[in-house]
């Protein structure tokens, strides 16, 4: 009895000190963007500085819009793509099957640097077989394109088909047996149906597009930047401060985001 | 045939070593309730699914209203399907899984207004029309799968296992509005059900299923007072099992040694003959159990000495099962009155069973693995 009256304390410690492990950083993030410093470190006074730099900046919109233009248009092929694979993995239970599965989850184990090197090594040997037959395309926004398109497929497709495995078959039964055609049953039961985890995959997609570094440091071009690699770069040229300001209107935008999706799925309920 | 609205020919179907259905024929009636009846993996859900087009047979030939579907796909079929799960579309509105079959088939906005109106009326679902069907109970969510299948008119509607998942009560419940829906539409039902009373009940029609054979097809009388043979006496209702010989013809009825019992004379309608093994199949509610002697005045009327080895009161009636000899006898007694100061059988008594001869029943020996899946449990 003793034993289950004792209320113990460790679990809220163990909770505390894992919020001061996500936090802590963002914190010390969020302090140095006011921080009258160029290299941050002592306090040199609160300031706006960098703000204002980051708003006035060209290179860092561009560097924004890329990523963004990058983000939609892999977002919107690799859903497309990554839905169909799910449904064509769930539809058959054949051999095929099993290793189209292999094929499509094994991008989601290989780790970045190697995904990044191989797709260089292809584009760099289409490019070379191109030029020898007379067509010039190098590398640029199409191959980041590509190469985003590549990894954010694997992930739409497995969040899809994991909806699609809760999926209850006899609905298929039942829309069918009301005398609805194949197409009937994909727009008016198995689409609707399978949306959230659409959108799901679609936000995954578009999360993991914008904050990559490895792979598009790889596949990019001489000059185009997106926001990750902008931000590298800064980092090495020693203007830290700028990105500072710049984590802290991401951060900002990213809770809005959050909450938002979060009050959205509650008022379905 | 006019009269027969669907009819199986022959229909075999296999999946890889096993025999599902093994050559089954049958006829339904136009406008009846049918029910295919049996312990689970008989085959009764796999003829279902090959009527309503999700299973093709391997061989044999569906027949409805004169037209063969064996080949159609579902959406051919004007036959509809109430799923055992419900099956219902969980992003639509009830009134929008009700409306599905008729936007499907593009009837005109009126019509389809009017028709899914009268169906959830029909169901007692008016005012549930905006739901959705997770915030339905399990009876509201049966009811909308029933008015989703009935309003295109089909000529038959399927039904599997369509209360299994409701508890006790409404089970009851629900199977009375099944059987009101049918008179007001006058739609053929087609009753997949492993149990015995549901199909009892609501049946005109009931075709028992086991091994995927037809072992009996018959109305709930036929079934429970003639059944074919064992297995059939002992899936539907309760019986007692005697085994024995017949010693003697004797114009309609003859005599039968059962061991440790008397002479028995019992109603010999299979015309058996001298020296015949027979199974002889008494139903606990046909023996007459007293505590003193009854007076015997026919001479087909039999009567048996035990001893009560349990009392089971169960309110409508009470529960006996009388030892006699190696033999232990369950007995059903009807309260048609029941006087609180009135000498009770209780337990140890010795008492009389009697039993006419008429209401014995001689059946073909099944095989005793089967009897014993579904005999009553000793208590």
């Amino acid at each position: 009895m003793k034993k289950c009256n004792r209320s113990s304390r460790f679990p809220m410690i163990v909770t505390i000190i894992t919020l001061i492990f996500l936090y802590a950083p963002l914190v010390v993030v969020s302090i140095s963007s006011f921080n009258n410093s160029k290299y941050g470190g002592a306090w040199r006074g609160f300031s706006f500085r960098w703000y204002e730099k980051l708003f006035t900046d060209a290179t860092i919109w561009e560097a924004l819009v890329n990523t963004l233009f990058v983000a939609l248009i892999a977002t919107f092929f690799s859903t497309l793509l990554g839905t169909l694979a799910a449904l064509a993995l769930y539809r058959g239970k054949g051999k095929l099957q099993l290793f189209h599965y292999a094929l499509v989850y094994s991008p989601l184990v290989v780790p970045d640097i190697l995904m990044g090197i191989s797709l260089l090594l292809l584009f760099v040997t289409t490019i070379g077989i191109g030029a020898k037959i007379g067509l010039s395309f190098e590398l640029g926004m199409t191959t980041i394109i590509i190469a985003h398109i590549t990894f954010c497929l694997s992930y739409v497709t497995m969040v899809v088909l994991g909806r699609l495995q809760d999926f209850d078959h006899s609905l298929i039964e039942a829309a069918q047996d009301l005398g609805a055609n194949a197409l009937q049953i994909f727009f008016k039961v198995t689409l609707p149906i399978i949306a959230p985890a659409i959108i799901a995959g679609a936000l995954f997609a578009f999360t993991l597009s914008i904050d990559d570094f490895v792979i598009t440091f790889f596949v990019k071009g001489a000059g185009d930047t997106t926001l990750p690699i902008y931000i590298q770069s800064a980092m090495r040229r020693g203007t830290p401060a700028v990105i500072n300001a710049l984590s802290v209107v991401f951060l900002i935008l990213t809770f809005i985001l959050v909450f938002t999706s979060q009050k959205l799925l509650e008022k379905k309920k | 045939m006019s009269d027969h609205i669907l009819q199986f020919k022959n229909i075999s179907k296999r999946f890889g070593s096993q025999t599902v259905l093994d050559e089954v024929s049958l006829s339904v009636g136009t406008g009846e309730i049918f029910s295919l009846l049996g312990p689970s993996g008989c085959g009764k859900t796999t003829l279902l699914r090959i009527c309503g087009g999700f299973d093709y047979p391997d061989a044999g030939r569906v027949i409805l209203d004169g037209k063969d579907i064996t080949e159609l796909p579902p959406n051919k079929r004007e036959i509809r399907t109430v799923f055992q799960n419900y099956a219902l579309f969980p992003h639509m509105t009830v009134w929008d899984n009700v409306a599905f079959g008729l936007k499907i088939a593009g009837v005109d906005k009126h019509t389809m207004m009017r028709e899914v109106g009268k169906y959830i009326e029909m169901v007692q679902l008016s005012g549930h029309e905006g739901k959705k069907p997770g915030q339905l109970s399990g009876g509201q969510r049966q009811r909308v799968a029933i008015a989703r299948a009935l309003v295109n008119k089909p000529k038959i509607l399927l039904l599997d296992e369509p209360l299994a998942a409701l508890d006790l009560k409404l089970r009851q419940r629900m199977l009375i509005e099944l059987d009101t829906i049918h008179d007001e539409v006058g739609i053929t039902f087609l009753f997949v059900t492993h149990d015995q009373q549901e199909a009892m009940s609501i049946s005109d029609h009931i075709a028992v299923m086991h091994n995927g054979n037809v072992e009996q097809i018959g109305t709930p009388v036929e079934l429970y007072e003639a059944p074919k043979n064992s297995f059939i006496a002992a899936f539907i209702g309760d019986t007692n099992f005697f085994d024995g010989l017949v010693e003697q013809e004797d114009g309609d009825y003859c005599t039968l040694m059962i061991k440790d019992f008397p002479a028995l004379s019992v109603y010999n309608d299979k015309k058996l003959r001298r020296g015949d093994k027979v199974n002889l199949s008494i139903r606990p509610e046909k023996f007459m159990i007293s505590a003193t002697k009854p007076e015997i005045t026919d001479a087909h009327t039999n009567l048996l000495q035990g001893k009560v080895e349990e009392v089971i009161y169960l309110g409508a009636h009470t529960r006996y099962w009388v030892r006699v000899q190696d033999w232990r006898i369950s007995v059903v007694k009807q309260h048609f009155s029941y006087a609180l100061d009135e000498r009770k059988i209780c337990w140890g008594d010795e008492v009389w069973l009697k039993f006419e001869g008429d209401n014995a029943y001689m059946l073909e020996r099944y095989t005793e693995e089967d009897e014993n899946l579904l005999a009553l449990p000793d208590v």
